[in-house]
């Protein structure tokens, strides 16, 4: 049994007076991908965001590598090499792509050997990313945007990198690099990921395991090909959902 | 030709000190969104600072004028930047996540703190100092009047241009200056890459703080006087000067600064001394009308 990289123990929090999750718990081991589905509103970028304290846990618990980081402040987290491509990108628009690149090398200490390196890494997996390097983040396309929001989170070296609907905008094909782009980055570093996909057949394709996140519960879990058998999951996420 | 020659460097250099100031105003509106109305009486303390220094300088016998002008000017950032930095840490941090327009009465409230602190500890008479840098040049003379550059005129605006080197550098090149970037576009994301949201937003206060006490050390030099009401009319001027410009935008306040400096000598030199604030105001209304976003603001649409 090995210990959690991640691990969440009855979760609760709130955007105002609007609950958002009601007792959540999931665990990603290391060297893990573990998709979260459910269906719009479910609370699932809501969970992604408080692991880094956005919204604050109103009751429970969240270990990472088994350090208590409930009521760390955000920057803090994000320094124990948590990254996350959040919803809505959230590139700065304002920046070169180099910068935004840059800003992800910030979050985490590191030698001038290892910047260059998860650039070179970043520039492999997006090559598309290295014509664009000077130009301003806000006027790169959709597609481009996404690609620099993952690559940005990728340059801190992450240990646990979170994606929040990574494939939304892309074009079928490049939203399957990106796919396999995470197999790899998973099968060669070792980095454990936790993805959030509209998409679930593909989610659940890609991750060891999944979990079912409706109205602030997990309903289910398992592994992503007992997930995929599940005629309840079939009907609300699969059918009719599929590319 | 000649008199006009002598308006153009007299803007110049009020301008100057004006866009020092501007860029304060801008820095913070860029990073937190609310206009720092105490900023105008930071300008006011450094000026104090640096009169004060230089008193002490030269009582304890210092007479090498660029020492100190060099000591004042080092004691007098430090100490506004700590002033700054604490009117942030007071009035502004605790209303940060409370409705929009606390911040901003809170800074009104602490514009009155700072001018009636200066006026209870050092009175209200205006404080002259001996002028401390002297002489100049004659450039050249037409049809008998002579164009002057006086040295304090040189050292002005030459200072303002070091510094404006200094901070184009800091935040375009530094980890800061990218953090500080960061968290004007997007400040969860900023926390989210593990920039500390609060710190870099001080920093920016301090900055913003240290660049009014440069002016208002230049202010002291050049006009000779500090009181404790100067930071009122010469904080709406810089502000002025930074929505003239494009609030938010930092070549804007500098542009912006320069503009009203030369737009006030210029008044003042060919109609009347008296409409001097007028004529600045109505340029500022004007150019509003036709870009309400000032001369090198951006627009606020942004593709998303």
């Amino acid at each position: 049994m090995t210990v959690p990289l991640l691990a969440i123990h009855g979760l609760q929090a709130a955007y105002g007076k609007i609950v958002a999750l009601k007792g959540v718990d999931i665990e990603i081991k290391p060297r893990e991908i573990v998709a979260l589905i459910g269906a719009n509103g479910a609370g699932k970028s809501t969970l992604m965001m408080s692991v880094f304290g956005r919204p604050r846990a109103n009751a429970g618990r969240i270990e990472f590598d088994g350090h208590d980081i409930t009521g760390l402040s955000t920057h803090e987290i994000a320094r124990m090499r948590i990254a996350q491509s959040p919803e809505g990108r959230r590139i700065f628009p304002r920046m070169s792509v180099a910068e935004n690149l840059q800003m992800g090398a910030d979050a985490t200490e590191g030698t001038e050997t290892e910047r260059r390196d998860s650039l070179d890494r970043v520039m492999a997996l997006f090559p598309r990313l290295k014509e664009r390097l000077t130009q301003r983040g806000g006027t790169l396309s959709g597609g481009e945007q996404q690609m620099l929001a993952i690559g940005r989170a990728l340059m801190s070296r992450p240990r646990l990198l979170m994606l929040d609907e990574p494939s939304l905008g892309l074009a079928p094909l490049i939203a399957k690099q990106i796919f396999e782009a995470i197999r790899t980055l998973n099968k060669q570093d070792g980095l454990a990921v936790l993805i959030v996909e509209q998409n679930a057949n593909h989610a659940l394709r890609l991750a060891h395991r999944g979990y079912v996140l409706v109205n602030g519960l997990i309903t289910l879990s398992g592994t992503g090909a007992e997930l995929l058998q599940r005629p309840e999951i079939r009907a609300a996420y699969l059918e009719g959902g599929r590319h | 030709m000649a008199y006009f020659s002598q308006q153009l460097i007299n803007g110049v250099v009020l301008g100057s000190i004006y866009g020092l100031i501007a860029i304060g105003y801008t820095m913070v509106y860029g990073i937190v969104g609310m206009i720092n109305f105490a900023h105008g009486d930071i300008f006011m303390i450094g000026g104090f600072v640096a009169l004060i220094t230089f008193l002490i300088l030269v009582s304890i016998g210092l007479t090498f004028v660029p020492v100190i002008l060099l000591l004042v000017l080092l004691v007098a950032m430090a100490m506004t930047a700590l002033y700054g930095w604490s009117v942030e840490r007071i009035a502004y941090r605790p209303l940060r996540h409370s409705f929009r327009l606390a911040p901003m009465l809170s800074a009104i409230g602490m514009s009155f703190a700072l001018s009636n602190f200066a006026q209870v500890a050092q009175g209200a008479r205006v404080k002259p100092v001996p002028p401390i840098v002297t002489g100049g040049y004659t450039l050249f003379e037409r049809s008998g009047f002579a164009v002057q550059l006086s040295n304090i005129q040189i050292i002005v605006v030459i200072t303002t241009l070091v510094l404006l080197a200094l901070f184009t550098y800091l935040v375009s090149r530094t980890r800061l200056g990218r953090d500080m970037r960061a968290c004007e576009q997007d400040q969860t994301m900023a926390a989210l890459l593990g920039v500390d949201v609060d710190r870099t937003i001080s920093m920016t206060f301090v900055i913003g703080a240290a660049l009014a006490a440069v002016a208002g050390m230049m202010y002291l030099l050049y006009y000779g006087l500090v009181d404790f009401f100067m930071g009122f009319v010469a904080g709406i001027k810089a502000f002025t000067a930074a929505v003239l410009g494009g609030i938010g935008s930092l070549p804007g306040a500098m542009l912006g600064g320069l503009s009203i400096g030369l737009i006030e000598t210029m008044w003042s030199a060919y109609f009347s001394v008296e409409y001097k604030d007028v004529a600045a105001f109505s340029i500022l209304i004007v150019v509003l009308i036709f870009l309400p976003t000032g001369l090198l603001g951006r627009p606020e649409v942004e593709k998303v």
